[in-house]
Order: C-alpha cells, then sequence, then structure tokens
C-alpha cells in the first residue's frame, strides 16, 4: 500500500533523510523508531505530501505522490503530534469538513460513530479552545480517520491521552489495521511499538538503521539476542537517543 | 529592581538582534531578496525620484494634510473605544507569560518593558513617516522625528489604556465600569459629541465631497465647536510634525508632550490586573501558534450555520464553507452592523429640516462599497491570510495547490462581494437620483459586473503576499500591531495597492478599448459590455495568479512558513 523507493530529503546542504526504501503492505503496522532528529517527522510529512522529496518516489495504492497527488492523498491520512485545528470549527463541522474534502458520501453515518468511538459525543458542538490536549489529539484522530483510509500515518498519536484514551486508540489502530489500512507509527514509547507494531523501522541520521520483525532484527545481529526492544534500540541508534 | 530591568534590557537586545539577523538571513531567499530590491525601488521612486510623493507635491497641500490625520486619527482612536477587543493591547507571547509572570516583577515593570518593546515598531513607523513627509520639510528631520515619536508613542499609550478599560469592563462589569468612570466618560462625551455633529454636519460635507474638495469638507466639519474640542488633542499631536519653523516645532511640542506624559501616567497607574487577560490571550495564542496562528478578536462563539455542507462533491467547496463560518465567527458582523445602523439612523435623522433623509447614509453605503476593494482584504483574512499557518494541514488534503488557491480566495471574495452587493443596494437611490434612471442601471449593472473582478484581484494580492513572502505579512486573522505599526501598514497597503494598480491595467484597458468599438447605438449600455470585457481578462488574470500561487504554495515547504512567521 505504501511504498517508498530512496527516498531523500535535503535542506540546503543539510540532508534529513537519505536513501530511504522501505514499504507497508495492507494491514501491516510498521513502526518507526529512532533517536530526536533522526527524521521520522520529515519522512512521515514527505509520505503525507506535505513536504515534496528531494530525490526518490513515493507510492500509495500505487498512485504516484509526486504524480498523481491528489488521487495518493484521497487513500491517506496523516495524524501528526500536534493537532492542526481550525480554530472556528466544531468538533463536529471538523468532521463535516474533512469529509466533504475526501467525499465521504455515507458522513452522516461515519461522523456519530467515530464521535462515540472516541469518546467526543459530548463535545460535538464544542470549539477546540474549550478541548483538552487530549480531546483535540482524538478529534485530529477523528478527522484522519472518517473516510476510512487505506494508509494511516500516525506521529507520536498518544501523546496527550489518558490511559484509558490510550487503551482506545490503541484498539482503533489494531482495528484499522485488521480492516486491511496500512499503518505507519511513529512513537518513542517502544512498549507501545513493540505491542502494535508488525515490524520495525530504525532510523537514525535519516538512514536505515534496521527493518524487519524483532525477531528477523536480531537474527541480523546475533548479539541483540535476548535483549528488550529498549536496549535494542539503544544499541542500534548507539548514542543512546542523543541524537539532534 | 535593577536585576530586573537589566534581565528586561538583555530580552529586549538580544531579541531585536537575533530578530534582525533572522530577517537578514531570509533574503538569501531569490523571493525575499527580490521583495527587498521591489520595496528599496518603490522607496527611492516614491520619495526621492520624482514619484507623486517626492519633492513639494500636489498630494501635500500644507493646510488639508494635518487636518486629515488628525480627523484619521481620532476616527481611530473612535473605533478603538466602540468596536475594540476586550483583551490588553499588550500582547505577552507565551514564553513571556510562562517566564515573566512567576517572576518576582511588578505589573508597572512588565507594563514598561511591553512599552520599551513597542519602540521598535514605533521607530519603523516613525522611519517610514519621516520618509512620506520629510521632503522640503521646513524643519530638521530629527525635530519630525522627534515629533512623530511622540504621536506614535501617545496613540500606543491610548490604545494601551483603552484596552485595560476594556478588560477592567469585561472582567468586572458594573464595578469596572465604575472604576473607569473618569475615561469612559470622556471617551463617551467625546464619540457622542462628534457623532452627533457630524450627523449635523452631513449634507454640507457630502456637498463639499461632491465638489471634490476634502479640504473644503474638513473645513465644514471643524467648523463644528464640539468637533474642534473632540479634535485637540490629535491638533496638539499632530501640530509639531507640520510645523514651519523650529520656533512654532517648540511651541507645539509643549502640550504633545503633556499629553504623552498624560497617557503615560493614566497607564502606569491603572491598577487593571491584566495578566489574566493577557494569559488568556497568550494561551490562546500559543495554542494557535503550536499549530500556528494568532487571533485579535473576541472569543469564538458558535453560531448558527448559514451555509449547508453536502459530504460528496466539489471538494474545494470544503474550504469555501470552511472559510465563510470563519468569518461569521470571527468578525463582529453583529457589533458592527449595530453601530452602522445606529450611526445611518442617526446621520438621517438629524440631517437639518430634512428629517429622515437618507440620500447621505445612501451616498455613504456607495463610497463604503469601493472602499471595500481596497480595504476590504485588510479585515477579511479567512483565507490564506489565516490558513497560511496551517499549511501542513492544507497540503495534506486530496487538492491541488491551484485548487486550495482558488477556494481559499473565493471564500474571501464571496463574503465582500455579499457586503458590497448590500451597499449598493442601499446606494442605488441615489445612484439614479445623480445619474438619472437612464444611465443609473446601465451603471448599477457595469458596477455589478466589474466590482467581482476588481475586488477578486484585490484579494489575489493579499494572498499573494501571503503566500510569497510569509515572512513578511503578518499571517492570522488580526492584523499586525496597532497604532504603533502604522507605517509598516502604510506601506503594505500603498505596495498591495501598486500591485493591484497594475493586475488592473490589462482588464482596464481592454475595457476602454472595447469601448471605443462599441456601436453607437448602445448608449450607455456600452458601461456594463466595457465592464463584462475587462471582467473577462480579470478572471483570466486571476486564473492565471491561481495556478501560479498554486505551484508556489505546493513547492513552500511548512516548515518554512512556520520559521518565517514566527
Amino acid at each position: 500500500m505504501i511504498e517508498v523507493a530512496a527516498f531523500t530529503k535535503r535542506y540546503g546542504e543539510f540532508t534529513a533523510v537519505r536513501d530511504l526504501s522501505f514499504s507497508v503492505a495492507a494491514g501491516e503496522v510498521l513502526g518507526l523508531v529512532g533517536p530526536n532528529g533522526a527524521g521520522k517527522t520529515t519522512t512521515l510529512r514527505s509520505l503525507a505530501g506535505i513536504i515534496t522529496p528531494s530525490a526518490g518516489t513515493i507510492r500509495v495504492g500505487g498512485f504516484d505522490l509526486a504524480g498523481e497527488p491528489e488521487r495518493a492523498k484521497a487513500l491517506l491520512a496523516f495524524i501528526p503530534d500536534e493537532p492542526q485545528l481550525f480554530e472556528y470549527l466544531t468538533v463536529e463541522e471538523h468532521l463535516r469538513f474533512t469529509a466533504r474534502l475526501y467525499g465521504v458520501a455515507d458522513a452522516a453515518r461515519r461522523i456519530p460513530e467515530l464521535l462515540g468511538e472516541l469518546e467526543l459525543s459530548d463535545k460535538r458542538n464544542a470549539l477546540p479552545a474549550e478541548l483538552s490536549r487530549g480531546m483535540k489529539q482524538k478529534l485530529a484522530i477523528a478527522c484522519g480517520l472518517v473516510h476510512s483510509p487505506s494508509a494511516l500515518l500516525l506521529d507520536e498519536p498518544l501523546t496527550g491521552l489518558d490511559p484509558a484514551g490510550i487503551r482506545r486508540m490503541k484498539a482503533t489502530i489494531t482495528a484499522r489495521a485488521r480492516t486491511g489500512a496500512a499503518v505507519l507509527l511513529s512513537s518513542h514509547l517502544l512498549h507501545l511499538v513493540e505491542e502494535l507494531c508488525t515490524r520495525l523501522l530504525v532510523i537514525q541520521r535519516g538512514q536505515v538503521v534496521a527493518i524487519g520483525t524483532i525477531a528477523e532484527i536480531v537474527a541480523e545481529q546475533p548479539h541483540l539476542a535476548g535483549q528488550g526492544l529498549e536496549d535494542i534500540f539503544l544499541a542500534l541508534t548507539g548514542d543512546g537517543g542523543q541524537g539532534a | 529592581m535593577n536585576a530586573v530591568a537589566g534581565a528586561f534590557r538583555y530580552l529586549l537586545v538580544r531579541s531585536t538582534v537575533n530578530r534582525v539577523r533572522r530577517q537578514v538571513r531570509r533574503l538569501r531567499a531569490p523571493r525575499y531578496a527580490l521583495g527587498m530590491l521591489g520595496v528599496a525601488l518603490y522607496i527611492w521612486f516614491f520619495f526621492y525620484r520624482g514619484g507623486p510623493l517626492a519633492g513639494g507635491s500636489p498630494l501635500r497641500p500644507p493646510l488639508v494634510l494635518p487636518a486629515l490625520y488628525e480627523t484619521l486619527l481620532a476616527v481611530s482612536i473612535g473605533w478603538l473605544w466602540l468596536l475594540g477587543a476586550d483583551e490588553p493591547a499588550l500582547a505577552f507571547t507565551g514564553a513571556e507569560v510562562q517566564l515573566l509572570f512567576p517572576a518576582p516583577v511588578t505589573r508597572r515593570a512588565l507594563v514598561h518593558y511591553k512599552l520599551v518593546q513597542a519602540q521598535i515598531a514605533i521607530g519603523f513607523s516613525v522611519l517610514i513617516w519621516l520618509l512620506l513627509l520629510s521632503s522640503r520639510s521646513p524643519i530638521a528631520p530629527l525635530l519630525k522625528a522627534i515629533a512623530l515619536w511622540v504621536l506614535f508613542t501617545t496613540l500606543y499609550l491610548h490604545r494601551v489604556g483603552a484596552s485595560f478599560v476594556r478588560v477592567s469592563a469585561a472582567q468586572q462589569g458594573r464595578r469596572g465600569l465604575r472604576r473607569n468612570w473618569l475615561p469612559l466618560t470622556i471617551a463617551g462625551a467625546a464619540i457622542a459629541a462628534a457623532g452627533w455633529s457630524v450627523a449635523r454636519a452631513f449634507p454640507s460635507l457630502v456637498n463639499a465631497l461632491e465638489n471634490g474638495t476634502i479640504g473644503a469638507a474638513l473645513l465644514v466639519l471643524r467648523r463644528a465647536p464640539a468637533i474642534a474640542v473632540v479634535l485637540w488633542p490629535f491638533h496638539a499631536l499632530v501640530a509639531p510634525v507640520f510645523a514651519k519653523t523650529t520656533d512654532a516645532w517648540a511651541g507645539a511640542m509643549g502640550w504633545s508632550v503633556v499629553l504623552l506624559l498624560a497617557n503615560y501616567l493614566w497607564v502606569v497607574r491603572s491598577g487593571v490586573s491584566f495578566e489574566e487577560a493577557a494569559m488568556q490571550r497568550a494561551e490562546r495564542l500559543a495554542a494557535q501558534r503550536a499549530a500556528r496562528r494568532t487571533g485579535r478578536f473576541a472569543p469564538i462563539k458558535v453560531t448558527r450555520l448559514w451555509l449547508p455542507l453536502a459530504p460528496t462533491g466539489r471538494p474545494a467547496i470544503a474550504i469555501i464553507w470552511k472559510n465563510t463560518i470563519a468569518f461569521q465567527r470571527i468578525v463582529p458582523i453583529g457589533r458592527i452592523v449595530l453601530v452602522g445602523g445606529a450611526l445611518a439612523l442617526s446621520i438621517a435623522v438629524m440631517v437639518p429640516d430634512h428629517p429622515l433623509d437618507w440620500s447621505a447614509v445612501r451616498f455613504m453605503a456607495l463610497f463604503i462599497a469601493v472602499m471595500l476593494v481596497i480595504f476590504g482584504p485588510i479585515y477579511v483574512r479567512t483565507d490564506l491570510q489565516q490558513d497560511m499557518l496551517m499549511l501542513p494541514l492544507l497540503r495534506s488534503y486530496p487538492l491541488s495547490g491551484p485548487a486550495i488557491v482558488a477556494a481559499e480566495m473565493a471564500g474571501t471574495v464571496a463574503v465582500l462581494l455579499a457586503m458590497q452587493g448590500t451597499l449598493l443596494l442601499i446606494g442605488f437611490p441615489e445612484l439614479v437620483r445623480w445619474a438619472g434612471a437612464g444611465r443609473a442601471i446601465p451603471i448599477a449593472i457595469a458596477g455589478v459586473v466589474a466590482l467581482p473582478a476588481i475586488t477578486a484581484l484585490r484579494v489575489a494580492v493579499a494572498n499573494g503576499w501571503a503566500v510569497l513572502l510569509p515572512g513578511w505579512v503578518h499571517l492570522g486573522p488580526g492584523r499586525a500591531g496597532g497604532i504603533e505599526a502604522l507605517g509598516q501598514r502604510v506601506l503594505a497597503l500603498v505596495g498591495s495597492a501598486i500591485a493591484h494598480g497594475l493586475l488592473l491595467i490589462l482588464p482596464a484597458s481592454v475595457a476602454w478599448v472595447g469601448a471605443l468599438f462599441w456601436p453607437p447605438w448602445l448608449g450607455n449600455w456600452a458601461w456594463p459590455c466595457a465592464a463584462a470585457a475587462g471582467a473577462i481578462v480579470a478572471a483570466i488574470e486571476l486564473w492565471g495568479l491561481s495556478r501560479w500561487l498554486g505551484g508556489v504554495l505546493h513547492r513552500t515547504d511548512p516548515s518554512e512558513v512556520e520559521a518565517e512567521s514566527a
């Protein structure tokens, strides 16, 4: 569903991501991990069509993001770590607006369902200013899910959520993957990654350090055998997460 | 206290130095370098090389200009008292709130800090106005600069003081009103006296304006005793700027400085606890900045929707829908209609000898409809001027860049056209009276055809700045700064007017050339035909602009906008 080939992003002299290639199949949850400044958000933003790659190709559902951006984006949902919401639209209006953008014919049915699933029904007429950080995050997630995307890009999706919200969010992600969505999830919460993701993509300084299931990664680097994900991560990234 | 002053000094100096450095670094980008070249050429041409503002230009008749400035300043201060936001004009950033409010710093020290910080914008305004007014100046530029500084600082202080009164009234209700009875009484009396006098003098004012002399109109206005009293402080502040000799300057500066000190004392001695309101504002600002936007209006209230939105259809319509809602909820339409209606009624009622004569109101409606072309996009900013801050979100939508730009502009154009249409309907009888029924209908149709095209091009200019130079324009629903940022605003307004003028050359030429060849039997109906020809060319220009700006939007890295508008 998501195919990335030789993706590179440069900012002037600085290369944020270099020659990154990977794919995420339908129903798969790929965990994108790396220390701060590794290029995770740049990768996710590029996959969402927000940033233009300097080189390489990104395909979503077979559509080239550079050549057919509208068709590719119609299949995508990007949920950023900092929810971007319109201050003058209510919760429900955000969903109606997003539904129209993606042409969701059954929006009248989908919207109440989503509001219920994310426990926002009571806040349907509230403006973002009246919502807590966690509720804003839930609204951003609801906006991302309203068109039932085939590919889901999540950047630190649990930021700001309470324990119940975290549990519900995990269930939501798993449910979307079960229905065939390809999920790419970036998080520093390694236990979450371990729990949810079918495969891992570890990057550092914009380059792939390891990719595969934990078993596959360990098989490639036998000295990591018997260690927990946190230790594996620190061993792979070398600097103990001190990257810029 | 010295430690606090030292910390504030350090913060101000370092912030300014870093800001200047960032502005200079920005010039490495070709579009900003080109923009700077354009600004330099613009200043050189207009102020030094025989442009309309260089030398002793007829645009600056010695008597009319000061009177015009005094009147405009009075109107802006009146507007501030009537329609200003119920939040402190001292805008603290999230960082300032987090670091300074819990620190052992007195409220007065905080006020002083913001007053000193405002001097950067005031200094820039002084520079711009010095350029505007300095050629053939009879007094030394330094003296003029001092007079301008006193003028802008006093107006800034007054704005802060007025906002404190509004905050106090909003927070404490009747208690706040009682506490601020003196400034409220003075402001209320001044506005009432001015409104009454303007209404009384309105027919003569319209006559004078119809004869084409602003000077005569101002004389009519200032002949009213109440107006003379209301305008006195503004006259005292403006007089040193236009003094003809150093002695006259020195004489005029006395009252100017007295007004400055009075406003300063009013602000620093004000016991209004602005922290909470400032904190709320900063929080809103920070929350919006986190997702990169800022607001200067009253808290948004959920209002009933005007427009339905079907779940399917052209996706770009969703953006027009969203922006229309934004306008409905952000702009205080109710308050504007109420004040406008009250003004119209008072003007109609108070016309001497002709009670309920609406002709003056209709004339004003026509005037405002035309003025909306120029000033509309400054106030209706629910387009890319606001949404550039949401660029990551916009870019993730399944829409092309040109489609996003066109939809964003269409929302503002629709809102402005609705306002202009209403005003034209109100003013139509006056057009019939002025042009006769035979000519009024073709002229009105020409207006209906041409106005959308002209307005849309002006909206395109405003959105174009936001897309091309996001680091130089204020992004977000409010306008940049207050009175202290008058210089920047004038520069932006004139720059936009020039760009708009350039875009209008081709449509206007086509309309004009077309008019020469229309068959004579068309008579007055040549007007709408010419307007239609011009509008078609304007539409083609708009299409091209949307494509171009859409391309730029598509190539713009959102992180650049975030950094530039920070």
